[in-house]
């Protein structure tokens, strides 16, 4: 092992030069002889029984090669974990924009010309829109077939309800929970809304399929190819060996990419017409209907002694899992973050229940820290409000409760002295104290987000001593995996880095890998290539070596690795008293992110987490009403731009190692973490205004200042 | 979909004529997005671009009574002309701020008028300056007053044929002060969610005219000449301010869409006109 390492040199993206010069190509850039062209219908309506299609007139539409319909196909259901999708809708749609019908033609506009003439009697019926009311006793049913559905892998533990997606229950018992509140001097309850929100990635989900005698073929923008594989196989019953799936560049992902839909209907498209078929989705399918985060409701409650110590917290979260649990990728069926309410502090008893219920909208998926984001935004501004009540400073009631900070008789741990640097490096960075003109305000966040988890390996070849290959299975998306791979594997083996080649393959070449996402490509695939590159030199070490020499390793990550990465986000806000705007000043990000491999990807994650955050504190919304989403562009869907994003200072704080190779951690999913509640904390200290949903718009904060509660301005509630 | 280009206005208006269902295009930054959203099926696209015979197509002029703006001259080019900044300031800042650099270096003048985007910037700038509209199906030209050339959303008193091949503004006079405002309530780089444009013409320090025109609250530019008539004579000061923006709130019949409820345009009608106005007033202190 090197014990100097050249990691401080910022990277040059082995990827960088085909992305700029064009040459890199995309799922949509693949045009293959005899492509015929996909398109699909969608419901018109939000829950309704399909009574009849019928598909003559199009079928009679020049170039038109195959119309299916799940009379051709049958009822095939999919999903990463829960295979609850119909490829096709059967019997019954559940979201408006679920796909009944699928085309494929000589062109695009012949596709779509013929999707046109598609006619589809509905029989609507009641509609489920606010997740409160699932498990009402006048609640309709949205899966009455529930019973059978399958998950990829194992069995499915049945639901309390029928319109329960998925639940998990984690911490104390009831009875220890009560005592802990039982000693707590006071009981603070407070419930927080956040609103559906898009991943958006500039490029649409795309696919193309084709076969080759039996062998399935699959170039698409999924980030989890083996996933994919899986998930195909299952679904369709073709063999998991005879399905290649191709994936390289990906135009962005946020979370958005782990899950596909045009894979299925290209499948069945490419079956019935012997020829290659191409999906690529208009932006407007793809905010209506892939896979969002999931709107969110929770209701947190802490017990805290007269001092500001926590000693009990517990938090019942809702989330609106739309029409379908399909989109998501764990077995509970629920965002998993969802219980890092107060993920950075000390409490003895917690107790954390989180619900994913069905409703008649699209299906709720993973975006950039799925749950954490909402259960960091509830549980930092509860700890503030918490503060304001007891007339404790933020910063100090933090202090006092840091995780590992006060077990008793003991020092606190060292843990506890990261984190408490973490925090006021961030607080000291803003001026914490500072005295500041009217209309302006300070606020801060406090969090942990875990480390990587998974699954994935790497075969490394040393073709000669000065030529060395690394060979993967990950689909890129924009991360820079492949330039992580080949910096660990160069300074591991003590060359430069240009004599590194990572070679992308496909799923039949490639060793297995859980895919980009769950923050996990450089702990796993990082530290795969680690222990390989570590072997290999060794071997090529040896008297009389052969070349080539090849070594496979492979890494698990277990779920419960304890392992994380702790952040403080401290911003200056000011507000406009007049119009409600929320303009950030400025913001300092203070980090514990371990040893960072790629300086200039690592800024970029942290940076365009910050930004990211920032979209989704003050603007970002997908509303839904009467069951139709109300954004159609990206438009409407307003992300943040330049000017929008203020000053942001990042300070490292050198914290315990990670468990990525030399001491990594995860930042993927990290910076955008602490911003919504930060400046949420921030308008309140500036304005009075304590704002319990997202986003933090200009209009709500308006409406407080003017505490007229108007009716023509009610708050949005999820799935309202 | 045919995409025709025609060389002659003539023949630009007689393929509108011989396709019902045709669409103008010139910049295309409405037409592609419209496109996308598959909110129009046009049989035929006939494109501006190619069109050679009219004049001053792609230019800003100075004329005797002031400005004429060819329906060929892109956003961009309106916010840099120095002919604009000169004579029609208000204008300049207009253009300067619709969509973003793309868009302002493809989008033309003519097209903007033509759109009638009830959220878009320049329609409320031109109301307020009195500007004129030319347009022309290749026979015979007529002007149409900015006020009554936008009618409702995305629609126009243009008939069949009609292109806009020139905006006439008229040159501000000695004393004459004008603004516009672009009030975003979510990115600083989206549609408006309440545009004021104000032009006013101060004399011995009292108000010799006044004009305040929102955009983006209703189908088209909004405008009550009675309230602003009623402040001539007095001087722009924080009263009249006042007065005005609290009339305007009052009359003004807003809409909801992303970027506001209709009591939250209401209620910045009221905020940004009477900011437009003090700030113009500062802005005339100094004349």
């Amino acid at each position: 092992m090197t014990t100097n390492l050249p990691f401080a040199i910022p990277e040059v993206r082995h990827e960088g030069p085909l992305k700029v010069t064009g040459h890199a190509r995309y799922t949509a850039d693949h045009a293959l002889p005899g492509q015929l062209h996909a398109a699909c219908l969608g419901s018109g309506v939000a829950h309704a029984r399909i009574v009849r299609i019928d598909t003559t007139a199009a079928e009679q539409v020049p170039g038109v090669r195959a119309v299916l319909t799940a009379a051709d196909i049958g009822d095939v259901r999919y999903g990463r974990q829960l295979r609850d999708m119909p490829v096709l809708a059967s019997d019954r749609v559940r979201f408006m924009g679920q796909r009944v019908a699928a085309v494929a033609a000589d062109t695009r506009q012949a596709a779509e010309e013929a999707v046109r003439l598609i006619d589809v009697e509905y029989e609507e019926l009641p509609t489920l829109l606010d997740p409160r009311l699932a498990t009402t006793p006048d609640a309709p049913v949205l899966h009455p077939e529930a019973e059978a559905y399958r998950l990829v892998q194992g069995a499915r533990h049945a639901p309390a309800h029928p319109n329960i997606q998925g639940e998990l229950v984690v911490g104390a018992g009831a009875e220890e929970l009560a005592a802990a509140f039982g000693r707590a001097d006071h009981v603070f309850e407070h419930t927080f809304r956040t609103p559906r929100q898009h991943q958006g990635y500039i490029e649409p989900h795309a696919a193309i399929v084709w076969f080759d005698d039996d062998v399935c073929h699959v170039i698409s923008t999924n980030k989890a190819p083996f996933g994919l594989r899986q998930q195909m196989a299952a679904a369709t019953g073709h063999p998991v060996d005879k399905i290649v799936v191709y994936n390289k560049f990906i135009g962005g992902d946020f979370g958005g990419k782990g899950f596909s839909l045009d894979e299925y209907v290209c499948f069945y498209l490419a079956r019935e017409t012997g020829r290659p078929v191409r999906s690529i989705m208009s932006y407007l399918e793809d905010l209506s209907s892939t896979a969002p985060r999931h709107a969110t409701e929770l209701t947190l409650r802490t017990g805290v002694t007269r001092d500001g110590t926590f000693v009990a917290h517990s938090a019942e979260v809702l989330f609106d899992g739309g029409a379908y649990g399909a989109a998501k990728a764990n077995a509970h069926l629920v965002p998993h973050g969802g219980v890092d309410t107060m993920s950075a502090y000390s409490v003895p008893a917690t107790h954390h229940r989180l619900t994913a219920v069905y409703t008649n909208a699209a299906p709720g998926g993973h975006m950039r820290a799925p749950g954490d984001v909402q259960a960091i935004f509830a549980g930092e501004s509860h700890v503030d409000m918490i503060a304001s009540e007891l007339g404790i400073d933020p910063v100090e009631l933090r202090r006092k409760n840091l995780a590992g900070g006060k077990t008793e008789g003991q020092d606190p741990s060292e843990t506890a002295a990261v984190i408490d640097q973490v925090l006021l490096r961030a607080a000291d960075g803003i001026d914490w104290s500072g005295v500041r003109s009217p209309g302006r305000g300070v606020g801060v966040a406090l969090y942990r987000r875990k480390g990587g988890t998974g699954r994935g390996g790497v075969v490394m070849r040393a073709l000669s001593p000065d030529r060395i290959q690394v060979i993967t299975g990950a689909a890129d998306q924009g991360g820079g995996t492949v330039t992580m791979i080949a910096r660990v594997a160069a300074a591991t083996m003590g060359i430069p880095e240009r004599q590194v080649e990572v070679v992308q393959q496909p799923t039949a070449e490639a060793l297995f890998d859980s895919g980009a996402g769950a923050s996990r490509v450089t702990r796993v695939l990082g530290e795969a290539t680690r222990l390989a590159a570590t072997e290999l030199s060794r071997l090529i070490a040896e008297p009389g070596a052969v070349f080539p020499v090849e070594v496979a390793q492979e890494v698990v990550a277990p779920a419960d690795e304890d392992c994380g990465a702790y952040g403080a986000l401290a911003v200056e806000v000011e507000v406009d008293e007049e119009t409600g705007q929320i303009r950030v000043v400025e913001a300092v990000l203070a980090a514990d992110t371990g040893t960072v491999i790629s300086p200039l990807a690592h800024r970029g994650q942290l940076e365009g987490g910050f930004v990211y955050g920032l979209g989704g504190a003050l603007m970002e919304e997908l509303p839904v009403e009467g069951g139709q989403i109300m954004c159609g562009t990206l438009g409407d869907y307003k992300l943040p731009t330049s000017p929008d994003v203020p000053p942001l200072r990042i300070v490292s704080v050198a914290g315990e190692s990670g468990t990525g190779p030399y001491g990594a951690k995860a930042v993927g999913e990290f910076g955008n973490l602490g911003v919504a509640p930060a400046i949420a904390n921030a308008v309140a200290r500036a304005s009075g205004v304590r704002l319990q949903q997202l986003p933090l718009s200009a209009e709500a904060v308006h409406a407080r200042l003017r505490q007229t509660g108007p009716e023509s301005a009610p708050p949005r509630e999820p799935g309202g | 979909m045919k995409f025709l280009r025609p060389e002659t206005l003539g023949e630009a208006a007689a393929l509108a004529r011989e396709h019902e269902d045709a669409k103008f295009i010139s910049g295309g930054t409405a037409v592609v997005l419209m496109l996308q959203q598959r909110l129009i099926f046009p049989t035929h696209l006939i494109s501006l671009t190619g069109v050679t015979d009219v004049p001053g197509w792609r230019e800003v002029r100075r004329t005797e009574t002031g400005l004429r703006i060819g329906g060929g001259v892109l956003l961009s080019a309106v916010a840099r002309s120095a002919h604009v900044r000169e004579l029609a300031p208000s204008l300049a800042s207009a253009a300067g701020v619709v969509g973003n650099a793309r868009i302002r270096n493809q989008a033309t003048t003519g097209g903007n008028v033509a759109e009638s985007d009830y959220a878009s910037d320049p329609p409320s700038v031109l109301v307020s300056l009195g500007a004129t509209v030319e347009v022309d199906d290749g026979t015979a030209a007529r002007i149409v007053p900015a006020a009554e050339m936008f009618t409702d959303f995305f629609t126009t008193d243009l008939r069949t044929g009609e292109v806009v091949t020139a905006v006439h503004v008229p040159a501000a006079g000695p004393g004459s002060h004008a603004s516009y405002t672009k009030f975003c309530s979510r990115s600083a780089e989206d549609r408006p969610c309440v545009g004021v444009a104000t032009a006013a013409r101060l004399q011995d320090g009292v108000l010799a005219s006044l004009e305040v025109v929102l955009g983006a609250v209703a189908a088209i530019p909004q405008r009550w000449p009675e309230v602003t008539r009623a402040a001539l004579g007095r001087p722009l000061d924080e009263q009249v301010a006042q007065e005005v923006a609290e009339e305007y709130a009052m009359l003004v019949d807003p809409i909801d869409d992303h970027r506001g409820s209709a009591w939250y345009r209401r209620e910045m009608v009221r905020v940004q006109v009477r900011r437009s106005l003090l700030e113009l007033a500062g802005d005339g202190g100094a004349a």
